[in-house]
C-alpha cells in the first residue's frame, strides 16, 4: 500500500519533468527524489499544489558536504504532507563554485530560518530568499563551519576573547 | 569561626574579618543564570528536596547588581561569551564565580569551533565542580567550600 503511494508520488514527479529527476528510489517506505538544479521551484510547486501530493509542511531544509566529489553540496528538503500523512525527500546537487539555489520560501515561509542556517554553516546562498543573512553564527563571523574543510577547532575565533576589559581602560 | 562566649552572657568576642566574611558566606545571593542542562540541576538544588536556602544561597536573584554568586550552569559557546563576560562585570563586589559542570570547567568533549574551553577563560573563578551534570549534591557541596574559601579571606588587610 504505502510503496505504491510512493512509486506514484515518484511516477507523478517523473511524468512532469522527465528531464530534471536525475535519481529516485524508494526507502523505508519513503520516496527519495534527486532533481536537478534547475527545475527544483517548479518540482516543490507540484508537491504543494497537486491535490493528490500536497506537500503542505516543509519539516526540513539541510545541507551536506560531500567533500571531494563533484558537484561538492547536495540541499536536501523534506516535505510532509498533512492530509495524506506521507513525506517525500528532495535532493539537489549544488556544485562549489556556483553555490546557489532557488530558495522555496515564498511557497513555505517556514523554510525561512532553515535556510539562513544553511547558508550560515554552509555557505550556500538562496536565491530569491528575502532576508538572507547569518542566523547561528554572529554576523562578523567568518567561513562556513560545517564545511568539511573547516578546521574543528575553529580559526581562532572562540579562543579570541577582545570584549575583555583590561586594566588601565 | 571565632565567635567565642568567655565572658558573660550577652558578650562576644570575635575579629572584624570573621564577623564581615561570616555575614557575606551567609547571605550568598546566586543569579539566575542557566546556560544548559546543569541548569536543570541547579533548579533541583533550589527545589524542596534539597533546599540550598539552608545555607543561605538560595535568593535567586534576576539582576546581576543584586547577586554576589554567579553559577555558571552549562555550555558557554563563543556567541554567549560577551554576555556571560558582562553580566560578571555588572555585578557588585565581593562577587564568586563557581564554574557548575565539565562544560563550565573545560569545554568538556566539545572541543569545536564554537565553544568556549572553560569559563576561567574569561571570567575568575573561585570553584569547580566536576560531573555532567553534577548532581544537587555536588553543588551544595561546591557552595559549602566556597563558604570555606570566603571564610579565610582578609577583609581589611593590605
Amino acid at each position: 500500500m504505502a510503496q505504491a503511494i510512493d512509486n506514484d508520488i515518484i511516477a507523478k514527479v517523473v511524468a512532469a519533468f522527465p528531464q530534471g529527476v536525475t535519481a529516485h528510489k524508494v526507502f523505508a517506505d519513503e520516496p527519495y527524489i534527486t532533481v536537478d538544479k534547475a527545475v527544483l521551484r517548479d518540482v516543490c510547486r507540484l508537491l504543494k499544489d497537486d491535490p493528490s501530493m500536497e506537500f503542505d509542511y516543509p519539516v526540513e531544509v539541510t545541507a551536506v558536504d560531500y567533500l571531494g566529489e563533484t558537484p561538492r553540496f547536495e540541499v536536501i528538503h523534506v516535505l510532509w504532507s498533512m492530509r495524506h500523512r506521507r513525506r517525500v525527500t528532495l535532493k539537489t546537487r549544488v556544485a562549489e563554485d556556483d553555490c546557489e539555489v532557488d530558495t522555496v520560501c515564498d511557497m513555505w515561509r517556514g523554510a525561512d530560518f532553515m535556510e539562513r542556517e544553511v547558508f550560515d554553516l554552509y555557505g550556500i546562498r538562496f536565491a530569491g530568499h528575502p532576508d538572507l543573512r547569518r542566523i547561528m553564527m554572529t554576523d562578523d563571523f567568518e567561513g562556513y563551519p560545517l564545511r568539511k574543510d573547516y578546521p574543528i577547532e575553529g580559526d581562532g575565533w572562540r579562543e579570541n576573547y577582545d570584549f575583555i576589559p583590561m586594566i588601565g581602560d | 569561626m571565632g565567635l567565642g562566649r568567655e565572658f558573660e552572657p550577652g558578650v562576644m568576642t570575635t575579629t572584624v574579618d570573621s564577623a564581615v566574611n561570616w555575614a557575606r558566606k551567609s547571605a550568598l545571593w546566586p543569579m539566575t543564570f542557566g546556560l544548559a542542562c546543569c541548569a536543570i540541576e541547579m533548579i533541583a538544588t533550589v527545589a524542596a528536596r534539597y533546599d540550598v536556602d539552608r545555607f543561605g544561597a538560595g535568593v535567586f536573584r534576576g539582576s546581576p547588581r543584586q547577586s554576589d554568586l554567579m553559577i555558571v550552569a552549562g555550555t558557554l559557546t563563543r556567541k554567549m561569551a560577551p554576555v556571560v563576560r558582562r553580566i560578571y562585570d555588572q555585578m557588585p563586589e565581593p562577587r564568586y564565580v563557581i564554574a557548575m559542570g565539565s562544560c563550565a570547567t573545560s569545554g568538556n568533549v566539545y572541543n569545536t569551533y564554537s565553544v568556549v574551553q572553560g569559563v576561567d577563560q574569561i571570567v575568575p573563578v573561585d570553584v569547580y565542580i566536576a560531573g555532567c551534570p553534577p548532581r544537587p549534591e555536588a553543588l551544595i557541596d561546591g557552595i559549602l567550600m566556597l563558604q570555606k574559601k570566603i571564610m579565610e579571606q582578609k577583609v581589611f588587610a593590605r
